[in-house]
Parts: structure tokens; C-alpha cells; sequence
């Protein structure tokens, strides 16, 4: 799972009631709750803001309204899945269609075509089972998996990926 | 809004889009320094806002503590100082060896493909063997 220290520009608008001596303060307090937590299509899940540039810019008054607007600069540890990355996770739900893996905050779809192929839908133990005499490797919730990711959408507040377990080297961690 | 208009996205290619490319403002994070990050936020927190922390933040957290496989700050940096001995890997590459562990150079080379022709496989091997000495 590939997590990213990106640099990222945000402007914060404050309302005139809190041009007070920790106005500073507030700015930043701002910043991390518009950007903390979110998600995007573009830089993906913003874990946390580790930076703030410093001195603060001047903000620059709104006709009309009073307010302020700060552009400020910004170091933040993103978590940015690709297409075609390799990444770990744990099986979190599955129904006899497939698998949902997650890794940290993005949740993977495999569907039932794309499971190790010597593996099978298990109805009595509602479970993926290896058919491969001897072998004990079973998908179930809280099972290890190595995917490669083989498609994503992305939009402007949302990250949705398909993956697979289909390969040499991918499947149930050993 | 942004597929399409974005160049083309491709892990496998070293294709990553014009921000996660720009090594001026954008640097990949082994888990285990990540760990280090967000050990660090919840601690600067006071007690009484460390349940206000974002879902996106204790689901990592939850996610690096399970597969860091390096548990100190001091290994981290061990690691890190290893890969970089590599200067011909690209960022990304050297950031999936060291999460992914790889046992073998062909086993590295079949889920990082863009390794294939760039190093060989015994220089890889040792880099590999090095970093796994290296789990605790």
C-alpha cells in the first residue's frame, strides 16, 4: 500500500469575528477539518496534515463580506492506491460473488472469477476453500491477501477498485 | 471529472499523473515510516480529542500497525538507507520492496513489473536478502 507526503495548497476562509491575536490558530484549526479525513479522486484519502508552511500568507479581505481568504501551503500523508499496484489487505466481507479487502481506508472488490484459481465457494462453511488436496488456504473474513489492483473509478469524493488474486505470487499470505 | 483529462495511470508503468510524478512536492512513505507519522499525530494530541480522529486515520493506523514489518523508527531508517543505495530505482519501486518483501528477484520482478530489464537479479537478490535481515 503506497502512502505519499504531498505537498497540496488549500485556501481557508475565516470569518471576521476571529481577527484576534490567535487568529494563526484558527486558520490551521480550519484547514485540518476541511482536509482531514476527506477523500478525492485526485490525491486520494488525506490521512493527515503533518505541515504547515510558515509564516502564514496574508489573507486577503472578501468585498462585501468581510471575510478572509488564506491560500495556504501544506504537507499532507496521503494513501493513493494506482491501477496495477500490488498491495496487501484483509479479507473484511464475502458472499459466494466475491471477496471485499481492505486496505486501510479503500475497500477492494475481487469477484469470485478472479480467486486463486484452485479455489471454490464453499457452501456449508460460506468461505472460499482451496479444491488442492492438502492444501489449508481458505478465504475468509480476517484472512491476509497480496491483490493487484485491475481497475478503479475515481471521482471527485470517492475511490471504488476491483482487484485480483489471480496470479503467480498473489492469494493468501502466507 | 478527473478521468480523461488526467494522463494515464498505470502502477505497473511508473505512470502516476502529474502530482504523484513530481518529485519536488510528492515522496512515498515505507509503512513503517508511516507508522512513525502517525504515531507521532495521535501523541501530540490532548486525551480529550483523541477519539475525535478521522475514520481515513485510525483505519491506517490500524493498517500500518498490522503490516509494518518493521517495528522501529531506527530500523526504518536502516531500510530507507539501503534502498537508497539504488539510485536507479524509481521511488515507487524501492518503496514496494520494502513494503512488499519479496522473496525471490523473480517473485519481486513478477509483482513490480517495471523492474524487469532495470536490475539484475542477483544485485536484486542481495538487496532483497539485506532488507529481509532486516524484519523483526
Amino acid at each position: 500500500m503506497a502512502f505519499y507526503l504531498v505537498e497540496l495548497t488549500k485556501s481557508v476562509t475565516v470569518h471576521p469575528r476571529y481577527f484576534h491575536a490567535k487568529l494563526g490558530d484558527h486558520v490551521i484549526g480550519r484547514l485540518l477539518a476541511l482536509t482531514e479525513g476527506t477523500t478525492s479522486g485526485r490525491y486520494g484519502y488525506l490521512i493527515a496534515v503533518v505541515q504547515v508552511e510558515r509564516p502564514l500568507p496574508p489573507g486577503r479581505i472578501l468585498p462585501g463580506t468581510g471575510h478572509a481568504v488564506f491560500p495556504l501551503r501544506y504537507k499532507a500523508l496521503v494513501y493513493r492506491p494506482f491501477l496495477g499496484e500490488v498491495l496487501d489487505g484483509v479479507i473484511a466481507s464475502l458472499t459466494r460473488h466475491g471477496v471485499f479487502v481492505a486496505v486501510g481506508p479503500l475497500s477492494v472488490f475481487v469477484s469470485a472469477r478472479n480467486v486463486p484459481s484452485d479455489m471454490e465457494f464453499d457452501e456449508t462453511e460460506q468461505c472460499f476453500t482451496s479444491v488442492v488436496q492438502g492444501s489449508e488456504d481458505r478465504l475468509e473474513v480476517g484472512t491476509l491477501v497480496r491483490l493487484r489492483i485491475v481497475g478503479m473509478r475515481r471521482d471527485a469524493t470517492e475511490i471504488a477498485a476491483v482487484g485480483t488474486l489471480r496470479a503467480d505470487y498473489l492469494g493468501v499470505l502466507g | 471529472m478527473e478521468l480523461g483529462s488526467e494522463q494515464e495511470e498505470n502502477a505497473e508503468r511508473l505512470q502516476f499523473g502529474a502530482l504523484f510524478s513530481d518529485a519536488e512536492r510528492c515522496q512515498p512513505l515505507l509503512i513503517c515510516e508511516v507508522a512513525e507519522v502517525l504515531r507521532q499525530k495521535r501523541a501530540e494530541l490532548p486525551a480529550e480529542l483523541q477519539s475525535s480522529l478521522s475514520p481515513v486515520f485510525t483505519k491506517a493506523e490500524t493498517y500500518t500497525e498490522r503490516f509494518n514489518q518493521f517495528r522501529s523508527a531506527e530500523v526504518a531508517k536502516v531500510v530507507r538507507a539501503r534502498l537508497e543505495r539504488h539510485p536507479e530505482l524509481h521511488p515507487f519501486e524501492r518503496t514496494q520492496l520494502a513494503n512488499l518483501l519479496p522473496e525471490t528477484a523473480a517473485e519481486a520482478k513478477s509483482i513490480i513489473p517495471s523492474l524487469k530489464g532495470k536490475i539484475d537479479d542477483d544485485v536484486l537478490a542481495q538487496l532483497l536478502h539485506d532488507l529481509a535481515a532486516l524484519v523483526e
